[in-house]
């Protein structure tokens, strides 16, 4: 049985995605920028005009603050380096957290030596950010706040909509990289005053290599990528019209499906929660009840994660230890460390993050062989 | 599992000689606390033969594979042999260990081979 439970990693594309998608690499294929004299272009800028349309919709944007990027690492590449590169003669401060997604944290780094100054909000051992943290921090000097919707490791979500009335109280741009909750839980920018939001197709049952930036009307951030006039001149480079007309549908089915998707990974989780309760010695990582529904980060006592991964691998079931990102790398995870995991209990840290097509007879078989797991290599460690 | 041999994954789900030894001649330890790593090995020596070997481990694939590997094939070999050996020993008889796991494979290494310099001190294991 092959079991997919890394989710969180990346998802297997729907079919009803591929199935559109199709079309727009055979006789679909014309770039949309020239849809003033070619039919079939025009038929691809409206059929990209539509996925604008439905990312807008599900988080209560207007169409035209969507621009498309390659994914979730160019759009917090941009939110972040595109705010300093507008503030570049008067420069100023970031303020993030430390368990962002390297995407946001390396690229603080690049800011950093671009003589801006990066401070970071302090979490709690859930992973979670105090909103009053942020209202001691921030200083006239500060042009943009950063904070993750949803971490991508113990899933703990964020108090967005208290950050939001922060930053918007002191007139101070805010950021959010959504990546892990857009399509999974609800998002709307005006409720939860969000000026910059990254998204991914691929985390949503979309293809790989294509995503979103959301920007409010009226944010003053520069283009990170200079050449043609794609996007309102602000993202250039030839559309990726097939991966951003599949991102477009993958945003429209999970419209339809999010409620029923919650449900289903909601069920199939409690499944293991109930079963990991039962064996001694493992405890959930993240906060209790403010998480997204898919994650389940489990710190298992005396048993290597690494072993875990593969072992549950030669049976068939693919997780992840701390982040899948960094698998290749054998320091511990920087999130783990944050919340004020040892190093020792960080590397016994495996991450499970279903998704809507797991079957509870897929988490039955998980759960045999992961409690089988467990107790085998218990055994075999020194006391 | 393409990064890992046959060979490998067979040690690794079924590893042999997985325990401790009673009145053991020799003991030896190898540990990463920082890795969540430990390797205990257990040894019987009778004319310079190592009669019994036994380990307990908690650490990474590698280390269980090698671990079970060392046991079973010095099992009636000279002690001598066993102090010879090192990373190589292990990439010849496992497959290609990716270069990243190899830290946690010497772990197994330096755990036998300090059960036989405990043995050759005399076996005083509370040293």
């Amino acid at each position: 049985m092959y079991v997919y439970l890394n989710n969180a990693a990346t998802t297997k594309t729907d079919g009803r995605v591929l199935f559109k998608m199709s079309k727009y690499y055979s006789e679909l294929f014309e770039n949309p920028m020239t849809s003033n004299y070619s039919p079939l272009a025009k038929n691809v800028e409206d059929e990209m005009e539509n996925s604008r349309e439905n990312v807008a919709k599900l988080l209560n944007a207007k169409r035209d603050e969507i621009y498309f990027t390659s994914g979730g690492t160019e759009s917090d590449n941009w939110a972040i380096k595109g705010v300093a590169l507008s503030n570049w003669d008067k420069k100023g401060e970031f303020i993030s957290t430390p368990i962002e997604h390297m995407a946001v944290l390396k690229t603080l780094e690049t800011v950093k030596k671009w003589g801006f100054d990066i401070k970071f909000l302090p979490v709690d051992k859930y992973g979670m950010v105090d909103p009053n943290d942020l209202k001691n921090l921030i200083t006239k000097k500060t042009l943009l706040v950063s904070v993750m919707h949803a971490n991508n490791e113990i899933g703990t979500i964020e108090p967005i909509e208290e950050i939001g009335k922060i930053t918007k109280e002191n007139g101070v741009i805010f950021h959010t990289d959504a990546v892990q909750s857009f399509c999974h839980i609800d998002i709307d920018v005006n409720k939860m005053n969000i000026d910059l939001l990254s998204i991914s197709a691929h985390k949503f049952y979309g293809p790989k290599g294509v995503g979103a930036l959301y920007i409010r009307k009226g944010i003053d951030i520069s283009p990170f990528m200079d050449g043609g006039h794609q996007e309102n001149e602000l993202r250039s480079g030839t559309h990726n019209s097939p991966g951003i007309i599949g991102l477009g549908e993958a945003v429209k089915i999970a419209t339809e499906e999010m409620e029923e998707e919650k449900k289903s990974v909601l069920f199939m989780k409690k499944m293991i929660e109930d079963r990991v309760k039962n064996i001694e010695g493992i405890n959930i990582n993240g906060h209790p009840e403010k998480r997204l529904p898919n994650n389940l980060s489990l710190t298992i006592n005396r048993v290597n994660a690494e072993t875990m991964l593969t072992y549950l691998a030669v049976n068939g079931i693919i997780v992840s230890a701390g982040s899948a990102c960094s698998a290749k790398e054998k320091s511990a995870s920087h999130v783990l460390k944050t919340i004020g995991l040892p190093d020792e209990l960080a590397h016994n840290t495996i991450r499970i993050s279903l998704g809507k097509f797991n079957l509870v007879k897929e988490i039955e078989y998980f759960n045999e062989v992961f409690e089988y797991g467990v107790k085998k290599f218990r055994e075999m460690a020194p006391k | 599992m393409e990064i890992y041999s046959k060979t490998f994954i067979d040690h690794f789900m079924n590893p042999r000689n997985v325990g401790e030894i009673e009145n053991p001649d020799g003991i030896g330890i190898g540990e990463n606390p920082q890795k969540s790593g430990k390797i205990v090995f257990y040894i019987k020596v009778k004319d310079n033969k190592l009669i019994d070997i036994k380990y307990k481990v908690l650490g990474c694939p590698s280390a269980i594979s090698s671990s079970s590997l060392i046991s079973e094939f010095f099992r009636d070999k000279l002690i001598e042999n066993a102090l010879k050996i090192d990373t190589n020993f292990l990439k010849e008889n496992l497959g290609n260990l990716p270069e990243d796991v190899l830290e946690c494979a010497k772990l197994s290494i330096a755990a036998f081979q300090n059960a036989i310099l405990n043995y050759k001190k005399g076996g005083n294991y509370d040293n």
